[in-house]
């Protein structure tokens, strides 16, 4: 058995020799140097073309780059027709973010504790794996299993449940829902696992042995415990969920269309990389308002966890 | 009388292995049990049904006098204290304890008086507000003793607690456990597979072996009078000579014959079925031997050569070997000068009062 004295005592001989080390590292330049690579690419390929676009999106017609200083994009992008499908892309990527929560704790809980050596690997290859397929293809996947006369309709008629085929399983937001939350799956569940696999299987055990319920446990003790993983887990999949424009493209039809889509049409369409650009600054902000809220949430100061 | 915890032909079998085999257990209250045996023995599943975490596959468990088989860990009436303490990383000291009775709904001024004051009985009281990462690890182990004791258990289950903790540490805890033990009143279940350890605190002894309980009494009783073979060799350190019965009226045997031919008293034995001709071994302890330079007259002794003398400080450690090929340990105090030295022949006799004869 693994105990904690001696790992705690390895700890602090570790921080120790870090700290050791650090005060013997001749220049305090050296942690630039290192990071030079990384935050060069950084610039270059993401904060340079964002200032690009942040200039786009104050000017008046800025795809020859002669014009004036405005907030008409803005003004723009703020009328009723985007704002519907912000709303939209908020609602989307809100119910496609519980419904990943709500499959993948229980799926990273019984991964990292319940289905035994045998199967944990295998099972996690197995989630790794399904992120390997091309996204079209997956997406046309679901086509053939949703559409008028796919999987699930067709199923369902022999079973004679229904008489004609349901409408609202294609190009609703219901499949845009469904496609999103299959995709990005694995990006919940792996974050989760690791969270899971920090915690010892007794403490979940002494939670049962003192009385506590699995609802109770998961509430006073795995959800503390995973607040990091869970955290990790909304930064890691919201931002793709709520800018993704292939699912709805293909599967959303009218009703489940996203911010992501119309800004690509807007560019690449329509040519108006002015609204283009102040959409998707307003997009940023949202999913910036969105991580800001997770981590509030998963603050475990300001989360009482012990009652 | 009702026992705090029954177990009736408990088994429990995973695949084609039988880990605990039809175990018989009956624990009165306020006694301080230990299950002892080497690892693989079948003690911690033993003690894991009776938590609730595994299910037998056969046999009856009642807590109480009342049927607990079934009943789920979270509703029994036993709480366990783990190996590894297992105590929640983000809760402070207060709140691990206070877990168990705020699940069962205590108010909070109860519950404020139950954990300082079991937080006080293990001498915890200063820690309330710390994490368990702040602490050392006999305080840890206080902390899961503590949050195991507040919910008042009929019986507490202890899984080899002291195993994690350092030798000096785990001598003092152990007599403070059988302090803490006697002031609550509390049934202890307590597992370990230290004879030491088991000796020290116990008022009786399981010893398993391969799933079975081999014997169950005073630590005493098994020590003095073990009632199988591997009772013997595991707790403490024990010679065993073969013998055969030579008397044995009604089945109780009273004299026993080397094959060397030299015949000894019987002071005790396993079994009250003997007949003249029984076969099994004469258990010595090697304190209870004693060394002689010259063949003593007035009673039997057993001529050995010496290979070996260990100066151990309070006593000297003698390995010997008879003229057949036995090999016997003897421990002698310092308080005389040793008898001889590696090569020299030495008779031993023994307390004829604890001749006791392990039958086959």
């Amino acid at each position: 058995m693994v105990t904690s004295p001696p790992r705690d005592a390895e700890r602090q001989v570790a921080l120790e020799t870090t700290y050791a080390g650090r005060r013997r590292r001749p220049g305090r330049w050296a942690p630039w140097v290192y990071l030079s690579a990384p935050v060069t690419i950084l610039l270059v390929f993401f904060a340079g073309p964002l200032g690009i676009l942040a200039v786009y999106s104050f000017q008046e017609r800025s795809r020859t780059g002669d014009g004036s200083w405005t907030l008409a994009n803005y003004a723009a992008a703020l009328q009723p027709r985007y704002l519907e499908t912000a709303a939209n892309t908020v609602v989307i990527a809100v119910v496609s973010m519980v419904l990943l929560l709500a499959i993948a704790y229980p799926l990273a809980y019984l991964i990292a504790f319940r289905v035994g050596a045998r199967w944990e690997v295998p099972l996690l290859l197995a989630l790794a794996l399904s992120d390997e397929l091309n996204p079209l293809i997956r997406i046309y996947a679901w086509r053939t299993v949703l559409g008028r006369n796919g999987l699930v309709n067709t199923a369902l008629e022999a079973l004679g449940v229904i008489d004609a085929p349901l409408d609202w399983l294609i190009f609703t937001k219901f499949s845009v829902v469904v496609v999103l939350t299959a995709s990005w799956l694995p990006y919940a569940v792996i974050p989760l696992y690791a969270a899971m696999k920090t915690i010892d299987p007794r403490v979940l055990e002494a939670a049962r042995d003192l009385g506590a319920g699995w609802w109770v446990t998961f509430r006073k003790v795995v959800f503390p415990l995973t607040a990091a993983g869970f955290l990790a887990t909304i930064v890691i999949v919201f931002i793709p969920l709520i800018s993704d424009f292939a699912a709805p493209a293909l599967v959303g039809g009218t009703s489940g269309r996203m911010l992501a889509s119309v800004i690509e049409d807007l560019f690449l369409g329509r040519g108006q990389w002015g609204v283009g650009s102040a959409l998707t600054f307003v997009l940023l902000a949202a999913s910036g308002v969105v991580v800001w809220l997770s981590y509030r949430i998963a603050d475990m100061n300001s989360l009482d966890t012990s009652r | 009388m009702s026992y705090a915890l029954e177990l009736r032909g408990v088994t429990k079998r995973f695949g084609d292995v039988t880990a605990v085999d039809a175990v018989d257990l009956a624990i009165p209250h306020g006694e301080f049990f230990s299950l002892l045996g080497p690892s693989g023995c079948g003690k911690t599943t033993t003690l894991r049904m009776i938590a609730g975490f595994e299910e037998p596959t056969e046999g009856e468990l009642l807590l109480d006098g009342r049927p607990g088989t079934t009943i789920p860990p979270f509703r029994r009436n036993t709480n366990l204290v783990f190996q590894s303490y297992a105590l929640f990383p983000h809760m402070s000291v207060y709140d691990n304890v206070a877990f168990g009775p705020r699940r069962a709904g205590v108010p909070r001024d109860e519950e404020r008086r139950r954990v300082n004051a079991v937080l006080r009985t293990v001498r915890m009281e200063a820690y309330a507000d710390r994490l368990p990462r702040a602490l050392s690890g006999g305080q840890r182990q206080r902390v899961a003793l503590a949050r195991a004791l507040v919910n008042e258990p009929a019986v507490l289950l202890l899984d080899e607690p002291l195993g994690a903790l350092d030798l000096k540490l785990r001598k003092e805890m152990q007599i403070e456990l059988k302090h803490i033990q006697r002031e609550v009143g509390i049934s202890f279940v307590y597992v370990t597979h230290d004879q030491e350890e088991a000796m020290t605190m116990s008022d009786r002894i399981a010893v398993m072996n391969e799933g079975r309980i081999e014997q169950i009494g005073p630590p005493e009783e098994v020590y003095h009078r073990p009632a199988t073979r591997f009772v013997a060799e595991f707790i403490g350190a024990a010679n065993l000579l073969e013998v055969e019965v030579i008397a044995a009226p009604g089945g109780k045997p009273t004299r026993a014959r080397f094959p060397s031919g030299l015949e000894t008293a019987v002071a005790s034995a396993n079994r009250t079925d003997a007949t003249v001709g029984s076969r099994g071994v004469l258990v010595l302890r090697p304190e209870h031997l004693v060394l002689h330079a010259a063949p003593p007259t007035d009673e039997p002794a057993v001529e050995t050569t010496i290979v070996e003398t260990i100066f151990q400080g309070s006593v000297v450690r003698f390995e010997l070997t008879t003229p057949d090929g036995t090999h016997i340990t003897a421990l002698e105090t310092t308080r005389r000068p040793a008898p001889g030295g590696p090569g020299d022949t030495v008779w031993i006799t023994w307390a004829q009062e604890r001749a006791h004869v392990v039958l086959d």
